[in-house]
């Protein structure tokens, strides 16, 4: 992974935090590695909660497997699990470049701008790099920039070169 | 008055929004159409209410029953949230395409006759398509050609079907058939084409993401759920659905869950949501049947919505792409939280829509004893959980952040989500309304204690794989791809083979004539020289060798003679 839409230094600073809405601050604890943790321990203890529950709670059941004890713990944890490495082995079989379809495609190609109104919050500041959240009275330098398309795509490639030795 | 029927009050509604140049009254017109369409199938009464007499076929326009009476409604309710997400689209060629486009799509719903579908099929076609290439870019046209290739194929087949299913029964009626014929299996397939069943679901993800903005969240609406009830009407009970449905609900998981730009992990996933449908339609119990229904519902509400809110931070970024995006929470909390609400109903957490809908079929499949099929629902379940539930709201609000600090979504597109969200949360808390809606009638009760436990076990356990594969750095990044899909065998083999295949033809096929031109030639050249004077056959014989010549061909004659008898 680049770091390339990480150009705004004081993107991930604390003092950021004052400037966003009120609602998203109910999120906070997300970019706080030890809210997390005890987030992820109160799910851990529900998770033990309804896995006791099952130990001594008598279900109903369509099929005999399906009322064994501690049956929708397992299903669930390891279907997601297969799920999820299977998907990852699958990638490795299918995945091509974005352009991979070239121009008749919309893989790799910019959503135009005439159908978006690209806009940054209040109180923030643009990043600089292309096609990020550009504030809507500079959008007149927007479509100059949005030129060297030629520049982003062979980036891109650089990218996913990057990408496929990193694997 | 039968003129003012809900699918051709769309279409009036189109041609006024052609003629009309101000883009806020189309809006508006946009807006109230499905209203009205709303409040008409919810209080009409069942029955025909359109028929026509045509060459001595009954034509019927507007057959309203329970089962497309539910249809009907949330078509009408679907319009009128896409119209109103669309609110500041000023692009003509997408507002006309809108009303004509759900006019057809309710249309096909109501039809009583195979023709009459066949028409609202193929409009349903050449009028979305125009969401497509409203883009405007050479590769929204290329998709868009795609897309109506196979669209108008699934019409031609249906087109097919019917007229050959006419000849076998003398009927035009579209009525439950039963698999056999050659007619109707050409309209199985043409119904299995428009609802992606596997191996034919790749124009949906295809098409999907290079719709506009607001024009996926109209496509993701329609097509696929006309399919659903066009099968619901026509093959319930066929016991091959249930195995088609449970292949549709895996294998879309596994390429949403790599998928990188976001609206097409949603196309899998819509994919995967029909699958459950269509096994509802495969079991054929009234339980099941008003599980397809129930479900096609509420999916419709919270895969607009999911399409919605990531349409909103494509809006705002210009980018829908899962490596691009991140923490967007900071400064698009609402979009966010709309997103988580359009999120959990998709995974069916009690509550929430898709708990009270998606249990009916997997119930219905337990009763009926389909114990492998149930099994796959309830992975798929998780799945489901994995790339709508969590990768959706995680990868664009959440995870790593971007640095993007979009300004939150127009106030018409938060209240359109909001009102959305506000239906998935009310369906979900008190289920009664939509039950009384469904097309049999039917005791059931989601709420039960063995339910609910099951279920958040399930869940919960699932995401703590997921926080358990994120900490050990299992758990697949999200990069700029694309990722090949069995589209790849003509999308990019075939037409690779076709000049290679097309030269071997030809070489082949010039050598083989100039061979046989070669032998030919010398053959003349031969017989010339028999003939040439003094050749063989030219020059004089002797008695002596002619008497000889025809003693030994009647001998031959009598050998042969003799050897008969």
């Amino acid at each position: 992974m680049t770091d390339k839409n990480r150009r705004l230094p004081e993107s991930n600073s604390r003092h950021e935090d004052s400037r966003f809405p009120e609602l998203a601050k109910l999120f906070l604890w997300a970019d706080d590695e030890k809210k997390v943790e005890k987030v992820v321990l109160g799910l851990a203890i529900f998770c033990a909660v309804t896995f006791v529950i099952d130990l001594f709670y008598h279900r109903h059941a369509y099929f005999s497997f399906e009322g064994s004890r501690g049956f929708y713990p397992i299903a669930g944890f390891f279907a997601f699990t297969v799920i999820v490495l299977a998907a990852g082995q699958l990638r490795r079989l299918i995945k091509r470049p974005e352009n991979y379809y070239g121009r008749r495609a919309t893989n790799a190609e910019t959503y135009p701008d005439d159908g978006l109104e690209i806009q940054v919050a209040d109180g923030f500041a643009a990043p600089r790099d292309k096609r990020s959240v550009i504030p809507p009275t500079v959008t007149a330098e927007v479509s100059q920039t949005s030129g060297d398309a030629a520049n982003a795509s062979a980036a891109t490639s650089a990218t996913n070169s990057k990408e496929d030795s990193d694997r | 008055m039968t003129l003012l029927l809900p699918p051709f009050l769309f279409f009036y509604a189109a041609i006024a929004c052609l003629l009309l140049g101000n883009a806020k009254q189309r809006s508006i017109i946009l807006i109230v159409v499905p209203l009205i369409s709303l409040v008409w199938i919810a209080f009409t009464d069942t029955g025909s209410h359109a028929s026509l007499e045509m060459a001595g076929l009954t034509l019927e326009f507007m057959r309203v029953d329970r089962l497309s009476r539910i249809f009907g409604i949330i078509f009408s309710i679907a319009a009128f949230l896409s119209a109103l997400y669309a609110w500041h689209v000023k692009d003509i060629m997408q507002q006309v395409a809108t009303l004509g486009y759900a006019g057809a799509a309710i249309g096909g719903v109501f039809a009583g006759d195979l023709l009459t579908l066949f028409l609202y099929w193929e409009g349903t076609a050449v009028t979305s398509v125009f969401l497509i290439w409203a883009r405007r870019t050479e590769g929204a046209y290329h998709t868009g050609i795609r897309y109506l290739i196979i669209q108008v194929l699934s019409g031609v087949l249906l087109l097919m079907g019917l007229l050959l299913h006419y000849r076998d029964t003398g009927s035009l009626a579209f009525e439950a058939m039963t698999l056999g014929t050659l007619g109707t299996w050409l309209i199985f397939l043409s119904f299995g084409m428009k609802c992606a069943f596997p191996l034919m679901h790749n124009w949906l993800q295809d098409s999907y993401p290079a719709a506009t903005v607001t024009g996926t969240v109209v496509l993701s609406a329609f097509t696929t759920k006309m399919a659903v009830y066009a099968l619901a009407r026509g093959f319930p009970g066929t016991e091959i659905l249930i195995y088609i449905g449970a292949v549709m609900t895996l294998f879309p998981i596994f390429f949403a869950e790599i998928e990188n730009d976001l609206r097409r992990v949603l196309a899998y996933s819509l994919n995967n949501q029909l699958g459950f449908m269509v096994v509802g339609v495969g079991i054929g119990t009234p339980m099941a049947i008003n599980g397809t229904a129930a479900h096609a519902f509420c999916h419709i509400l919270y895969k607009a919505l999911l399409f919605m809110s990531v349409g909103a931070v494509l809006y705002r970024t210009g980018t829908s792409k899962a490596s691009e995006l991140g923490g967007l929470y900071k400064t698009m909390p609402k979009t966010a939280i709309f997103c988580l609400i359009g999120a959990a109903s998709i995974s069916a957490v009690p509550l929430f829509s898709g708990f009270v809908s998606k249990s009916l079929i997997l119930s219905a499949a337990g009763n009926q004893g389909y114990w492998l099929v149930w099994g796959a629902l309830l992975i798929a379940s998780a799945g489901v959980l994995s790339h709508s539930g969590i990768k959706i709201p995680f990868t664009a609000f959440f995870a790593k952040d971007s640095g993007k600090r979009p300004a939150e979504a127009p106030t018409h597109m938060l209240w359109a989500m909001g009102i959305t969200a506000a239906l998935c949360i009310g369906i979900g808390v008190a289920p009664g309304a939509l039950y009384a809606l469904l097309p049999y009638d039917v005791e059931y009760h989601p709420y039960s204690f063995d339910h609910v436990l099951t279920q958040f076990q399930l869940l919960a356990f699932a995401l703590l794989a997921f926080i358990v594969l994120m900490k050990t750095g299992l758990h697949p990044h999200e990069m700029k791809a694309t990722n090949i899909d069995s589209d790849w065998i003509y999308r990019r083999i075939t037409p690779r083979l076709v000049p290679v295949v097309g030269r071997a033809i030809d070489t082949g096929w010039s050598g083989i004539t100039q061979t046989l031109v070669g032998l030919f030639g010398r053959g003349v050249a031969q017989i010339g020289k028999f003939s040439e004077p003094r050749g063989l056959l030219a020059r004089g014989w002797g008695i002596n060798s002619m008497v000889l010549i025809l003693t030994a061909l009647m001998g031959l004659v009598l050998l042969f003679n003799f050897g008969k008898s």
